[in-house]
């Protein structure tokens, strides 16, 4: 469990996260999205006690991170898979690790296998590939077997096959009863792993729903062509639909479902030449959600 | 606006579930916390390669040395018989304390900078966030090593030069170890206090080359300025940088005053100057534990 409680944070006049309020439940995966520069990392760097937040709470298991002992058997974190000394070997880092928070070697061993770095453990971590590394540290995420995990941004640098393997240990966490947060500014990667969608620009709450939720609430209506519109928009606005045009001359039809549209057009005597529905990919619905946030961005900076 | 937890059904009869809660729940005392992190820093120390070639540096000083003897032995032996009363040769624990001191102080200046350098801090700091702990088990792991190493390649160095030597007569390669200790063991401590200080530097300037090049200025630059003060300044100052501080925590005078470039009486006794010394070491480590408690991981 996660909760964020009106968290801001100011690096000077910058504020990077700005009233931010969500929670994370166990079980599911929760995908935590935004534009670059929305605020993500920082969330997560206030949620592991590296950055002491302006105001507001950042809880884990209703716990300060920085107040806990041996956190790493309560939370695993992957912020950045180029946090590790170049010098020490794989397998050493995560001994390191395992020992400050009294975590037995043979899990070492045994975390090494899961990621499939078993093969690499005695290779200086500057030697691995960011893919590797990235691997490295979801194997340190995983060393003290947490109930909460944190990821941020783990699918860089990993090929197709990373890929995948990362969603299917996403998917089987969560399904072991974990709470899960997986950050990323690509709505198409959580598309296919998150339940939940936290979404932020700009620091702040941009919306906090489902991946169900977020593609019907940006259902784009249903098309319809009709050689007579006019009388067309009268009837489906009596039945109770908001009727728009689109610069073709068609009619963006919302509120009402395709067989109603065209039982009322049959009913009025009507032809209609089209009736197309139009839903947003999720990917749209997201640039439409965040689109003030990157323009800004984008324009002032 | 929720939507159904696909995986909720899965959740009870999960054994990984289960075992979570029990070590979770366990309590983890502050000796236990503090155990754990002692030896992981001492892990650490010993998994990175920079502390074997910074050891690997002490070792080839301590060859030196023993080369530098033999050379002195020859030099000894190649005088006619009546001038050999004349040779002096500087002596060789003294000549080494300098390059341990550096070695010492680079060892500690990268036990904090070479984590902020490769990002390695946040990681270390994520999986300990008691920062205060974090600094003084990694300064005991450093300042053991320092000490160990301080007085070893000093005794080490002593017993070779001086088998080297045998029983020519030559100034400063004839005294006693029980003469020699004092000197030697304060020698030692100063290696101890330039570590803590570079590892108090590396902490709050969290780069290798400002830590370095600061300690460096400071025990070789800075001196050179104070020689140059009028006396009795020069002994008053003096007394306070490090150099002389060993010498008086080893019942010494300031060098000034040793060499007559300043008065005479000036200077601490060995317990001030110990007192002193210990004082660097608090003042590094004090800074160094503001600079982590108040500043976000970088």
């Amino acid at each position: 469990m996660i909760e964020v409680r009106e968290l801001t944070k100011r690096h000077g006049a910058t504020v990077a996260v700005d009233g931010l309020s969500f929670q994370v439940k166990p079980g599911l995966v929760t995908g935590f999205l935004g534009p670059n520069g929305a605020g993500k990392s920082t969330t997560m760097r206030v949620l592991l006690g590296l950055d002491a937040p302006t105001s507001g709470q950042a809880l884990v298991n209703g716990r300060r991170y920085a107040t806990m002992r041996h956190p790493l058997r309560e939370v695993g974190a992957l912020l950045d898979a180029n946090a590790v000394h170049d010098g020490r070997s794989a397998y050493d880092h995560l001994r390191c690790l395992a020992r400050s928070n009294g975590i037995g070697v043979s899990r070492v061993a045994g975390v090494l296998e899961r990621v499939g770095l078993a093969g690499v453990a005695r290779r200086r971590a500057g030697d691995l590939s960011l893919g590797m590394r990235q691997r490295l540290g979801i194997a340190a995420a995983l060393l003290g077997d947490p109930g909460v995990l944190m990821f941020d941004e783990p699918v860089n640098g990993l090929d197709p096959e990373g890929v995948r393997w990362i969603r299917h240990l996403m998917r089987s966490l969560a399904g072991e009863g974990r709470t899960v947060l997986l950050s990323s500014h690509l709505m198409s990667e959580m598309e296919l792993t998150a339940d939940r969608l936290v979404i932020i620009g700009r620091g702040r709450l941009v919306a906090e729903t489902t991946v169900g939720d977020l593609a019907a609430r940006h259902d784009l209506g249903v098309l319809v062509r009709s050689p007579r519109a006019a009388e067309l928009t009268g009837v489906l606005e009596a039945a109770g639909a908001t009727v728009g045009t689109e610069p073709g001359g068609g009619l963006v039809v919302r509120g009402l479902g395709i067989a109603e549209i065209g039982d009322l057009a049959a009913g009025g005597g009507l032809a209609v030449h089209e009736v197309t529905p139009r839903s947003a990919s999720l990917e749209e619905a997201y640039m439409e959600l965040t689109a003030d946030s990157a323009e800004y961005r984008a324009g002032g900076r | 606006m929720t939507g159904l937890p696909r995986h909720k059904a899965t959740l009870p009869r999960h054994e990984a579930t289960a075992g979570r809660e029990v070590t979770a729940g366990r309590e983890v005392t502050a000796s236990r916390l503090v155990a754990d992190v002692l030896a992981a820093e001492w892990l650490k120390l010993r998994t990175v390669r920079s502390t074997w070639y910074v050891l690997a540096t002490v070792a080839a000083f301590v060859v030196l040395m023993a080369v530098f003897t033999l050379y002195v032995g020859g030099l000894w032996d190649g005088l006619p018989p009546g001038r050999r009363a004349t040779l002096r040769a500087a002596r060789p624990e003294q000549l080494l304390l300098l390059p341990v001191q550096i070695c010492m102080a680079v060892l500690g200046v990268l036990a904090f900078t070479s984590e902020y350098a490769t990002g390695m801090a946040r990681t270390a700091f994520t999986a300990v966030p008691q920062r205060g702990v974090v600094l003084a088990a990694r300064a005991a792991v450093v300042a053991a090593v320092a000490f160990a190493v301080g007085q070893g390649s000093g005794l080490v160095a002593f017993v070779a030069c001086r088998s080297i030597i045998g029983d020519r007569p030559i100034p400063g390669f004839t005294e006693p170890l029980s003469e020699e200790f004092p000197g030697m063991f304060a020698g030692g401590l100063s290696v101890v206090v330039l570590a803590m200080v570079g590892l108090g530097a590396g902490a709050v300037l969290r780069s290798t080359a400002g830590a370095i090049t600061g300690v460096v200025a400071y025990l070789y630059i800075l001196p050179r300025f104070v020689t140059a003060l009028p006396e009795p300044w020069n002994a008053r100052v003096g007394s306070v940088l490090l150099e002389d501080l060993t010498r008086q925590a080893a019942g010494e005078p300031p060098l000034a005053v040793g060499l007559g470039d300043a008065p005479a009486g000036i200077g601490l006794s060995p317990v001030a100057a110990l007192a002193v010394m210990a004082l660097y070491v608090v003042v590094a480590l004090g800074a160094a534990a503001v600079a982590l408690a108040r500043r976000d991981v970088r």
